[in-house]
């Protein structure tokens, strides 16, 4: 799969600390998180990063973790609403393992770096690799850089220590004169408009990988985790029912469960909406995904909120 | 009523001798676990380990001593092992009381 790569000429400071940020140790981090995750990440290199999902027994997604094997351990991070149920899935399943979990929110925040000239500016590097990661020194803190595009724009989450966090983020606006801190709103913008899934919005058990375009976040050969026999299942023999689609909409007003219908059948429902109303992305039945179709959006009144159409462009392989 | 002990057959016990390479039917420990994974959530885990911990479970059956952690057996109190030979056998087989589910391939379970 091509994966769509977006660049920035305008360079983007978000504070994303609601994140669950975890240190895992232990010999048997990497064997066991492969055990319990759709992507292989046992042979993960020092330095090197990877995003996983965490399924339960039907294929749902439960979360999408991103890892990074730095300094003898494992940072992990999640979506902060799912911290403590990724920690209960990953304790209910350890047994005899050498694994330590510790979370470390009170010590460290994470700042996300949107744009092409970050790694200049920080490390006089052009570019690094996607989910490479490298240590830093900012003023004499210690920070870790790691490459993840959550935006789909070339993007860096930048790991440094909580209570550094405001003089960290003053000194980033400053060394860089195109930058701009942004709010959630404007971070939800640039992802919806790249189609990218979020936690909590798109990324949920209310589908599995295969709806929610996280397709490359399943690796087809690593063997057995929980969820597999049905994931593969699905891709096989093409069970798969709807898909994630980035869509142009006219909404009067932005509610929660709007549904997707055409000729009054309902086929899908919208997830995110972007905060002019103009951009959302949304479910659908595979049926309807064609561009050139009208749907109507209608609330849970069944009242007609908005008109909605697919935006036929590929989607990067982010999450937001 | 799920018995509160792990059963091995004596045709198991036969080839976890064999693997070992002894005869005798003493000093054999063998681990039985359970470890997070597989397509139900739970799959089952065999090694030979001599390294006894304080909080086994140890069962001694058929000149063989099994050992299994403390949270494993949860899962497995109540299990024969058997042992599926020739050339379409399945090797040690787990019958589990405690397994509500079982994968296709057999290995994995859920409770």
């Amino acid at each position: 799969m091509v994966n769509k790569q977006s660049t920035s000429s305008t360079q983007y400071i978000f504070d994303r600390s609601y994140l669950g940020i975890y240190e895992i140790t232990g010999n048997d981090s990497l064997d066991l998180l492969n055990r319990l995750s759709s992507n292989k990440v046992d042979d993960l290199n020092i330095n090197r990063g990877a995003s996983t999902i965490l399924t339960n027994s039907k294929g749902r997604v439960i979360d999408v973790i991103t890892l990074f094997n730095h300094d003898s351990k494992i940072i992990m991070y999640t979506s902060k609403n799912n911290s403590r149920e990724v920690i209960d899935w990953i304790d209910t399943y350890t047994f005899i393992e050498d694994i330590t979990v510790v979370n470390t929110n009170s010590e460290l925040d994470l700042i996300t770096l949107i744009g092409d000239n970050w790694s200049i500016y920080l490390i006089q590097k052009p570019i690094i690799d996607k989910f490479a990661c490298e240590s830093l020194d900012i003023n004499g803190t210690s920070c870790l850089l790691m490459r993840t595009d959550p935006t789909g724009f070339i993007g860096y989450d930048l790991l440094i220590p909580a209570n550094n966090k405001n003089e960290i983020i003053n000194f980033l606006s400053l060394i860089n004169p195109d930058v701009e801190i942004i709010n959630e709103y404007k971070y939800d913008y640039l992802r919806i408009n790249e189609g990218i899934p979020r936690l909590d919005k798109e990324i949920s058990e209310n589908f599995n990988p295969w709806e929610i375009n996280l397709n490359y976040l399943v690796n087809m050969d690593k063997g057995c985790y929980i969820g597999q026999e049905v994931i593969l299942r699905l891709n096989t023999y093409e069970k798969v029912q709807k898909f994630l689609k980035r869509l142009s909409i006219e909404l009067k007003d932005n509610q929660n469960n709007t549904n997707i219908t055409f000729e009054d059948n309902s086929i899908g429902i919208i997830t995110s909406v972007d905060n002019t109303n103009k951009i959302g992305l949304g479910v659908i039945n595979k049926k309807y995904c064609k561009t050139g179709l009208t749907y109507q959006l209608v609330n849970e009144n069944s009242e007609l909120i908005g008109t909605a159409e697919i935006l036929e462009t590929e989607l990067p392989n982010s999450i937001a | 009523m799920t018995p509160l002990t792990i059963t091995i057959t004596e045709n198991a016990a036969k080839h976890v001798r064999d693997f070992t390479g002894r005869e005798s039917e003493d000093g054999v420990s063998l681990r039985v676990g359970v470890k997070g994974g597989g397509c139900s959530g739970l799959t089952y885990d065999l090694s030979i380990d001599a390294d006894f911990k304080e909080s086994d479970k140890v069962i001694e059956e058929r000149g063989i001593t099994i050992l299994i952690d403390k949270k494993s057996y949860i899962f497995l109190a109540g299990t024969i092992l058997d042992y599926s030979g020739g050339l379409n056998g399945k090797g040690f087989v787990f019958s589990n009381p405690n397994a509500k589910t079982t994968c296709g391939c057999g290995t994995s379970f859920s409770v």
